[in-house]
């Protein structure tokens, strides 16, 4: 950080910042590592700089470490310390701003719906109540496109980045090659970055249809496996009950050397123990270290019938997210593959929602209905707009608007990085998207073990 | 002491920002990576 002269009274105001987390004796005892969930910051310090730290404001004579006088400029910058609450305040408030405001620097996504039909019956899906055999047709492609060009070229956007999505998107592949192929032109002659990726359970991908849409933008393809192929096709049958395992795999090892592949996946208790022979499997398989990213996460409620979304199906789920919620298990498969030579992301990081954020990426769905929360597709009550119209149709300030994060309890140092919580889960719990949804009981659990995940992740890098 | 990770005022400098965080639900999406 570098020496610096602080002016002497400014010891005399400088207090620790409200959201530091401390990890004691970490990496070592006697060793301490801090986190700053607004600035990101972490550092390692010992015992006594740690003390020295905790008993700010200082006197007229310094703290009783030298090195905390000598690093306060730093500290400062780094937003460990503050010139006092209210300036802490006016930072948190210039975060939430930002936030809301977006940056042009952030790709554009674009997710597109190719249908709401699948051929598959998993048995948590969040779609369960909305997916029926519709699909997009050319003429909603074409609008969709042009709502596109008109989005990029109204707000300057220089990344544009497409998911197509379903259902299972696979089932009609049309809109995925005339979008890609329109989108792809026109982006060629604007000095606009285009690329897409497709996220699909992988049942009907095939070497022919990854060489035909490599040229057109295909970056990568996610696909959903639950786990090796007891917890896969407990979870993911097909729509007539045949397992699917073996021919998800079979098509992920056909494709694996032609695009990045990423393998992400749901679990809940009984589960989650057959993470890790999967792990072995992809291992065996020389599959594990080829993949692009995987990941595995807690299956999550969803929204009830279309009539009446309030009714909220997979209830029991909720409890995977609170205070006895699963973070043993989340902590646990981030391990499980950084123990295979993988390096996993440390799971530390700031809450980007599509509600709140300006600009940030949408969904289209096979009608042309704009949603801004995958959560909330196919409701159109939740819909915030219509490629047919340039402009939203206002409703985005009603689900996103609300600024959660006033509602959070001054104590509580998680406020930059959850803010106040998801929207969807406030609709979950309280059906509405304005209350505060507090997880701070699972994050007390987790977030310390994140922390010295991401510093042991530095020392790999 | 060590820094180990410099922090930053600006909420896009620092990542990864992620959807839904930390639940990940719809998060598998890590922006600007």
């Amino acid at each position: 950080m570098g020496a610096s002269p602080i002016p002497v009274f400014l010891l005399l105001i400088m207090i620790p910042s409200r959201f530091n987390i401390i990890v004691e004796d970490y990496p070592s005892p006697g060793q301490n590592l801090l986190f700053n969930t607004r600035t990101q910051a972490l550092i390692r310090i010992d015992h006594r700089f740690r003390d020295c730290l905790k008993a700010l404001p200082g006197s007229l004579d310094g703290p009783s470490d030298p090195r905390l006088k000598e690093n306060l400029a730093g500290l400062l910058r780094n937003g460990v310390v503050s010139e006092g609450a209210r300036q802490e305040q006016d930072k948190l408030d210039d975060f939430f701003r930002q936030l809301k405001a977006g940056s042009g620097s952030f790709p554009f996504e674009v997710t597109v719906l190719t249908t709401y039909a699948c051929n598959f019956r998993c048995v948590y899906c969040f779609e369960e109540s909305v997916k029926r055999n519709l699909s997009m047709d050319e003429r909603t492609a074409d609008a969709s496109v042009s709502w596109i060009e008109g989005q990029v070229e109204k707000r300057g956007i220089k990344r544009l980045f497409v998911v197509f999505y379903g259902g299972e998107p696979l089932l009609n592949t049309r809109p995925i090659y005339s979008i890609s192929r329109r989108l792809r032109d026109w982006t060629a002659g604007r000095d606009v970055d285009f690329a897409f990726s497709m996220i699909t359970n992988g049942s009907l991908l095939s070497p022919a249809l990854v060489d035909d849409l490599l040229p057109l933008g295909l970056d990568s393809v996610r696909v959903s496996v639950d786990g090796d192929r007891e917890a896969h096709d407990a979870h993911r049958p097909f729509a007539d009950g045949r397992p699917t395992f073996d021919i998800v795999m079979g098509n992920i090892k056909a494709v694996a050397d032609r695009v990045p592949v990423s393998i992400v996946g749901n679990f809940d208790r009984e589960s989650f123990p057959l993470i890790p022979p999967f792990l072995d499997y992809l291992e065996a398989e020389g599959l594990l270290k080829k993949l692009k990213h995987i990941d595995f996460l807690p299956i999550a409620p969803r929204l009830g019938p279309r009539a009446n979304p309030g009714a909220i199906e997979l209830n029991e789920c909720l409890s995977s997210f609170g205070k006895e919620g699963m973070f043993d298990e989340v902590l646990a498969v981030k391990k499980e593959i950084a123990r295979r030579g993988r390096r996993a992301l440390s799971g530390l990081g700031v809450n980007a929602c599509s509600l709140i954020i300006e600009g940030a990426g949408v969904t289209i769905d096979p009608l042309g209905d704009i949603y801004a929360c995958n959560a909330l597709l196919g409701y159109p009550e939740f819909s915030v707009g219509k490629v047919s119209k340039e402009e939203l149709n206002g409703r985005l300030g009603e689900l996103g608007g609300h600024d959660a994060w006033k509602k959070c309890p001054a104590d509580c140092p998680y406020v930059p990085m959850c803010q106040g919580g998801c929207r969807f889960f406030s609709f979950v719990e309280n059906r509405d998207f304005s209350s505060l949804v507090c997880k701070r009981g699972y994050f007390d659990r987790i977030i310390p073990e994140l922390i010295k995940l991401e510093y042991e992740n530095s020392r790999a890098a | 002491m060590e820094i180990v990770k410099a922090g930053s005022d600006n909420v896009f400098d620092m990542g990864p920002l992620t959807c839904c965080y930390p639940m990940g639900t719809w998060g598998y999406r890590v922006r600007g990576q």
